[in-house]
């Protein structure tokens, strides 16, 4: 309550940043980063929220989890701040949990993850399993079969991640021909002795969990391998824009992605999101998932705040679930069963212009389900048991 | 890697005995997150638990508050909510038999891992169960074996083996098991040793 007075006492409603400029995770959060500054933006050139603008307080932790968590914990005690915006791994994510849960503070988290996590203190607007991987997998079997190699970074987003990805597989009678994993800060480069190996197995489709620079080194080897001539593609969940930008549009082109956004969704409230995010940071910077869900969650709390008038989290919290955005992505909606957001999954292919084009997308949001663990499914159905699923619809290709 | 546990979860038929206050309703809630079928009864009532799979229930340092539970029921899966480390609250757990135990005030992480555990830890328990039954039926069928066989050598002055052989056909003659076959024979052996004393 101290800390909800200090806040308030002021004449702006201050809140906390905490994405990476620098370091491994730089170009997700970097986008993150922008995309809740447009935000933020947007919000006070309307007038702020309740008559107060929004007064950011940012911090580069530098892609380090105990970066995370002492910053966290500086904004919590020393800024006197409720409201962070941040994190992008699991293990950034977790590291500060127990200080945001500790010190009473509201995280909204704005990235994919494999799940099985609630707090009361944490709102999370990226996709789970049930909104990425299940679609992912079906349109792999479909369009390129079931013998897929595994490659990730060594932490828990991969490994649980790619638990999924066998489940699927083996529910799709498929194989999984091979499972890598690497460091996520990775000294040499070199996949080497990995591609060797791929072009051995030749297998139907490479999922890539690998996150960060080591990604983005993998994509570029990859392309001068005689599988990717062949058109044998990498699946990912966290390969955008911005990585596609990395990695050289002509060497990223015919990978897939499976996420709820890409920059080229044809929404009316994605291409006023377009023209502002290009109007404010130029015409070259990378437009993500990374930065709309960023975005998206700020104007979620901005309506939140403005209808409870108070940064309390348990207070925000209750009045932010249930609480619907007309996102660049279509209809983002809060559960207030568990806290994570309705989105709407969609499958993407690299263009050489390092945009995608959209192959795939669902009817309509699919509620989160965080602990979905039984994947009965069918190659034409996937359907979870549990919260009932939408239907979707495939795009002409 | 087996999830066969974790797989199963969702067909779980949980029943929370715990006041309808606060932490019961955060550990309802969190449990059906996780995807359980959950009912939330209090007063505790022992007749509820017989259709459950796995009981959370309310321990207080007066074990009255859980009383009627059946702890040796090897199906179910008992899980205890406790506010205190004292004495009487931990020899209420001893009692219950429970297979975990989740601290109040009730946070949301931890349940799951509790459940998982507890559910594994009483599969396990109840396979050991059935396995130690077994093994005492098998050791009483075998001593009234040999006991019988000793009987028929001494009687038909045959061998082990012959004696044994005469047993197992009779008892596939009659279709009843051995160490039935071999009671009848150890009994009617007793009997006419009574016969034979009689003063």
């Amino acid at each position: 309550m101290q800390n909800d007075t200090l806040a308030n006492n002021r004449d702006s409603w201050r809140v906390g940043i905490l994405f990476s400029r620098s370091g491994v995770m730089r170009i997700p959060q970097s986008e993150h980063f922008f995309g809740t500054a447009l935000a933020i933006e947007e919000v006070n050139s309307a007038g702020g929220i309740l008559g107060r603008p929004v007064e950011p307080i940012a911090y580069d932790p530098g892609s380090n989890p105990v970066a995370y968590r002492e910053l966290a914990e500086r904004l919590l005690i020393d800024d006197g701040v409720q409201i962070i915006f941040g994190c992008s791994t699991s293990a950034e994510r977790k590291a500060v949990l127990p200080s945001i849960e500790r010190w009473n503070g509201l995280l909204w988290y704005p990235s994919l993850y494999e799940g099985f996590e609630y707090s009361p203190n944490i709102i999370y607007t990226g996709a789970v399993p049930n909104q990425n991987s299940i679609q992912l997998a079906r349109y792999l079997a479909r369009q390129h079969g079931s013998r897929i190699f595994l490659i990730g970074s060594d932490y828990i987003y991969p490994r649980e991640s790619n638990r999924v990805m066998k489940e699927l597989v083996d529910a799709a009678q498929g194989e999984i021909v091979g499972e890598e994993y690497f460091p996520l800060v990775l000294a040499d480069r070199s996949f080497g002795e990995t591609l060797d190996r791929l072009c051995r197995i030749r297998p139907d489709a490479i999922f890539s969990t690998l996150v960060g620079e080591a990604g983005i080194s993998f994509y570029r080897q990859y392309a001068e391998t005689k599988l990717f001539a062949a058109g044998i593609p990498i699946a990912s969940l966290t390969m955008a824009e911005g990585e596609l930008a990395e990695i050289g549009g002509e060497r990223a082109a015919g990978h897939i992605t499976a996420a709820p956004y890409f920059s080229t969704v044809e929404t009316p409230a994605n291409r006023q999101f377009n023209q502002r995010f290009r109007a404010k940071f130029g015409e070259s910077r990378p437009i993500s998932m990374y930065a709309e869900a960023a975005y998206c969650q700020v104007h979620l709390f901005a309506q939140a705040l403005a209808a409870c008038g108070t940064t309390n989290p348990q207070v925000l919290a209750r009045e932010a679930l249930g609480a619907e955005f007309h996102a660049p992505q279509g209809l983002v909606t809060i559960d207030p069963d568990n806290n994570h957001a309705y989105v709407t999954p969609r499958i993407g292919i690299a263009a050489a212009d390092c945009t995608f084009r959209i192959v795939h997308e669902e009817a309509e949001p699919v509620k989160p389900d965080p602990y979905l663990v039984s994947y009965d499914y069918d190659l034409d159905g996937f359907a979870p048991r549990g919260p009932g699923q939408a239907g979707a619809r495939e795009l002409p290709a | 890697m087996d999830l066969r546990i974790l797989r199963e979860l969702r067909d779980l038929r949980v029943l929370i005995a715990h006041p309808h206050d606060g932490d019961g309703d955060e550990l309802v809630r969190q449990l059906r997150r996780i995807g359980c079928d959950v009912s939330h009864v209090w007063p505790a009532a022992a007749k509820a638990s017989e259709r459950a799979d796995v009981v959370f229930f309310l321990v207080e340092h007066e074990s009255a508050t859980h009383r009627g539970f059946n702890y040796d029921d090897t199906s179910l899966t008992r899980i205890a909510v406790v506010n205190a480390e004292s004495p009487l609250t931990l020899r209420a757990l001893m009692d219950a038999r429970v297979h975990a135990v989740i601290m109040k005030p009730i946070r949301p992480i931890g349940i799951l891992t509790n459940l998982v555990l507890a559910r594994a830890l009483q599969s396990y328990e109840a396979k050991l169960s059935s396995k130690v039954a077994k093994l005492e039926e098998t050791m009483k069928s075998q001593r009234l074996i040999a006991k019988a066989t000793r009987i028929i050598m001494a009687k038909e002055s045959i061998s082990e083996n012959e004696a044994y052989t005469l047993l197992r056909r009779q008892a596939m003659k009659k279709r009843v098991s051995m160490a039935s076959i071999a009671d009848a024979v150890a009994r009617a052996e007793e009997l006419l040793e009574g016969i034979r004393n009689a003063p």
